[in-house]
């Protein structure tokens, strides 16, 4: 049962420094016109952070290069009554640096989101860059984790899941920055991605065979060195909700999944999606996701119909399946791949995909291994060695 | 967003299905997200144990560093779990806390042999006189006011006793003051006395 | 340490209840300081002239509770305090072997004389209410909160109870205006009955405490469940922390704290503390097993150089703003602003046991 609205992902402006080759939002160019918030769209959403009621609120700034417009950015900062435990996070491709930039980032209350495609030469061709904008970034990077240390700072890999990075120079790329945590993302099969990397649109088994080498390289690495801790963060996420029934957070997996309650996007043009997957389906005219705007409000048939969908409850397959407690569902992923959401769930890559790290967190689980349970244990954020996991 | 083409036409083309009006949400379903009756939703909330993120506005339980449950936006940008505590402990900026366990013998006076001694729990004998005295010299001098002014003829002695405390009511009564057979700051304002 | 209980010389006919102000105010329930001295303060209010073994600079915003005929004076709820309480009674029907706060036959009841102070608390206060046990007296305590919470919607209480009172005729009244500002802590010493109603000294309890959830349940009440750390339960917490995650995970939080040298403990402190400096693994097994089902778990009352590093980010640094005491060799230590350190009535022996970190 999700609470208030305490999640917002803005997008104040969709126009990009970069073109991105998987770009999951059809950026704008960087001089084009009409394609940030307008001043009523910029009112709207004042008037909306303004009537928050707490007593926590996170705010994502996509874009875009939200950095384009620190401007909108500090009015919403603003907006926030401050009353509320407002935690912010400009997520940001570090292309350039300038001050009115550096002054956002240097606020206590601002996280900076960042893409990190590896190493130097996978970031630059994936991101369509010369090796000089390249090094741009990574210098930038660096700048930034010098002065803030890495708790700031999050970076996220985009891999193409036909040739991904080797999984020792992936993480040494994050491990070097100071970086601990790595998410792996597949690319997604959507918005550009969808025309030029239409593979991507079933992860195979090759994916699956490299998250799990992944997860498993990470374990021996974090054996070998105990000063730190490297994790996936998705499968950490996995392993969560396999202990904490409530740890239901995560809007990528959790069921039911409520749409446009405790969490919603919000474009350039003040239209309201329920996540930013299916504002990029809509963007690149798939399929109409939008469920609102920001003036009239979102308590449309569009998001009663959604959310009622959005539940692994009384699916046949799901119903049969151990891992339903743990498991969500993510009908937008569905529409991504399929065009639809009524596919039987076990010919779903998203089921597909669980199913196989659910099965390998289980085994990990209930391995004997001291160097699987000493990972697990902290990705666990247990402090101790004693107690077994497994139940008895 | 303006009127255009999309490759699947709506909704139920993608196999979602319109809900009949009277099983979608109730209305007041504000930008605020809302769902209107709140204390019900809260209720809900309770039993649906989603306490974190109630519990971190209580007060004494600032949510801990490793366990504290963060969420990750849909793109993923989850943050690594905290594994080993963050030296200096932050402050919680939020109020104060509560629950601190032990307070059940707070009330109790510990048995002083155990008890450093300080000059606040020192034995106050000393200073019981002086203090009863100041009372007294100001109990005179409210007796010797309202003897002047007609409202008791009992003896200065610095005991406020029912005569007293008679005259004290008539006067009030008269005088339009707050009527307690006390020395309230009324009293001391209408004789003029201060210490 | 700070005194609670002070001298006190008024000429009232009866106890009464008064906010002490350094000024004047407006306010008929306020008492304002004609002069003070290092030692002793003159009050006067409504219920006229007193005075107070104490200087005004320390009491100015106490709320206290004058008795005439006993000449003292009961600081109720010192201001800036987060950890005022109220002894609303001493009779308990429990008997716990570590019992800091012995229970007696009588019962005298003050419950206006907390009403009319808690009206006088600080904005926002989170008012203590302790025992013996507070709940034998269930009808007029929450008689009393509700009629505080119409006025004083502001104010929270948390009361210590045993649990051995709740039913199915509270469940309604909880589940209302007292939900929310209600926390109740409530002790559970192990997840086996019988070990459990040996600590708290009454067969029956466990299972009279379990049924007393499932109402509290019922009503959606906070509860924050508290373990005192004893040699009787070390080898039981682990088992206690299962127990809590599959059966009461809808706990705010499990405190499990350390044994205060006071009460019953006293003469039974060699029977019942724990070092922990040598046997911590019972309980970081305890606290591993309560997060990994993400149950809230804290550790109080316990010293940070007594904790293996790893598990002291579970500690809660103060046990409360006037019991701390700390060793000279304390003096040196980076932590010590993070450390609880000991009650002001540890052993003394004990007290110098520290590693500055």
């Amino acid at each position: 049962m999700p609470g208030a609205l305490d999640y917002l992902i803005l997008v104040p402006t969709l126009r990009c420094n970069l073109a991105c080759s998987y770009c999951q939002v059809s950026r704008a160019a960087i001089d084009a016109r009409g394609h940030d918030w307008s001043s009523a769209t910029l009112a709207g959403v004042e008037a909306l952070v303004g009537g928050l009621t707490g007593p926590e609120v996170k705010i994502e700034f996509q874009g875009g290069e939200p950095t384009l417009r620190p401007d909108l950015i500090r009015a919403v900062i603003d907006a926030v009554p401050a009353e509320i435990q407002a935690q912010f996070i400009i997520c940001t491709n570090l292309q350039t640096l300038n001050d009115e930039a550096m002054a956002l980032f240097d606020r206590d209350d601002v996280q900076i989101s960042t893409s990190l495609d590896g190493p130097l030469a996978v970031h630059s061709r994936q991101r369509q860059v010369d090796a000089g904008e390249a090094k741009g970034f990574h210098a930038n990077l660096r700048t930034l984790l010098a002065r803030y240390g890495p708790g700031k700072i999050s970076a996220l890999p985009t891999i193409n899941p036909l040739s991904p990075p080797d999984p020792e120079q992936l993480i040494d790329s994050f491990a070097e920055l100071g970086l601990d945590s790595i998410y792996l993302r597949p690319i997604n099969y959507q918005g550009f991605a969808r025309k030029r990397h239409p593979a991507s649109r079933v992860n195979g088994d090759q994916w699956l065979a490299y998250h799990a080498a992944f997860v498993r390289r990470l374990i021996a690495r974090n054996w070998i060195d105990r000063s730190r801790v490297l994790e996936e963060s998705y499968f950490s996420l996995l392993l969560r909700r396999i202990f904490r029934p409530g740890e239901d957070r995560h809007v990528d997996l959790r069921n039911p999944n409520p749409i446009g309650r405790d969490y919603i996007v919000v474009d350039h043009d003040g239209c309201v999606y329920p996540t930013d997957e299916a504002r990029m389906l809509t963007r690149a005219g798939i399929i109409d996701l939008s469920i609102g705007d920001i003036h009239a409000g979102w308590d449309t048939p569009e998001r009663a119909a959604l959310e009622a969908a959005a539940t692994n409850d009384g699916d046949p397959a799901c119903e049969a399946c151990a891992y339903q407690p743990y498991c969500g569902r993510d009908i937008i992923d569905d529409i991504a791949r399929y065009g639809r959401i009524d596919l039987p769930r076990e010919e779903t890559d998203f089921c597909r995909r669980h199913l196989y790290l659910f099965d390998l967190a289980f085994e990990l689980i209930h391995s004997d291994d001291p160097a699987v349970q000493y990972s697990l244990r902290r990705w666990l954020g247990l402090a101790g060695e004693t107690g077994a996991l497994a139940a008895p | 967003m303006k009127k255009r083409r999309f490759l699947i036409s709506g909704l139920v083309a993608a196999g979602i299905a319109p809900l009949p009006p009277a099983q979608a949400t109730p209305a007041g379903f504000s930008p605020t997200g809302d769902g209107g009756d709140g204390d019900k939703d809260e209720m809900v909330r309770k039993f649906a144990q989603d306490h974190r993120f109630t519990l971190a506005q209580h007060r004494s339980h600032s949510s801990h560093a490793s366990h504290s449950s963060h969420r990750s936006g849909s793109s993923g940008r989850a943050r690594a779990p905290v594994y080993t505590p963050p030296p200096p402990r932050k402050p919680v900026t939020r109020p104060a806390p509560a629950p601190t366990p032990s307070p059940r013998n707070e009330r109790s006076t510990p048995p002083s042999s155990i008890l450093p001694s300080s000059p606040a729990i020192a034995p106050q004998s000393f200073y019981s006189e002086p203090s009863a005295q100041q009372i007294r010299d100001i109990v005179m001098r409210v007796q010797i006011s309202l003897k002047a002014y007609g409202y008791y003829d009992g003896g200065i002695d610095g005991m406020a006793g029912p005569q007293t405390r008679e005259a004290l009511k008539r006067f009030q009564t008269d005088y339009g003051l707050k009527v307690t057979g006390t020395i309230t700051p009324e009293v001391l304002d209408a004789f003029k006395i201060s210490t | 340490m700070i005194p609670l209980v002070l001298n006190a010389e008024s000429d009232a006919e009866a106890p009464f209840v008064t906010r002490l102000a350094s000024r004047r105010s407006a306010d008929p329930r306020e008492s304002f300081c004609l002069s003070s001295t290092p030692t002793q303060s003159l009050w006067c209010g409504m219920e006229g002239l007193f005075t107070l073994a104490h200087p005004m600079d320390a009491l100015t915003g106490d709320v206290v509770l004058v008795d005439p005929s006993a000449r003292r004076a009961e600081r109720l709820l010192r201001a800036g305090s987060p950890h005022n309480s109220l002894l609303v009674t001493e009779q308990c029907d429990q008997l716990c072997v570590m019992c800091s706060q012995p229970p007696k036959k009588t019962h005298r009841d003050r419950f206006e004389h907390f009403e009319t102070a808690c009206r006088l608390a600080e904005q926002g206060s989170v008012i203590g209410i302790t025992g013996g046990e507070p709940t034998l007296h269930m009808g007029p305590l929450l008689a009393m909160i509700e009629r505080l919470l119409a006025d004083r919607p502001d104010l929270g209480f948390h009361i210590l109870s045993n649990g051995q009172h709740f039913d199915a005729a509270n469940t309604a009244r909880l589940a209302g205006r007292l939900r929310t500002n209600i926390v109740w802590g409530i002790p559970l010493y192990a997840a086996d009955a019988p070990l459990h109603d040996h600590i708290v000294g009454k067969p029956g309890a466990f299972e009279r405490l379990i049924a007393s959830f499932a109402h509290l349940l019922v009503a959606g009440a906070r509860i924050e469940l508290r373990t005192v750390m004893l040699e009787d339960n070390l080898d039981a917490l682990a088992g206690l922390a299962r127990f809590v995650a599959h059966n009461l995970p809808h706990i705010e939080q499990w405190s499990l704290m350390g044994l205060e040298n006071i009460g019953f403990a006293r003469r039974r402190w060699d029977a019942l503390h724990v070092d922990l400096r040598a046997r911590f693994a019972p309980v970081g097994n305890a606290l591993d097993q309560a997060s990994l089902y993400g149950v809230p778990v804290r550790l109080f009352n316990i010293p940070l150089c007594h904790i293996p590093p790893e598990f002291r980010d579970y500690a809660v640094a103060s046990i409360s703003d006037w019991k701390q005491r700390f060793a000279p060799a304390c003096e040196g230590c980076a932590a010590r602003a993070n450390c609880a350190g000991f009650f002001e009535w540890h052993p003394d022996h004990l007290v110098e046991k520290v590693v500055p970190l």
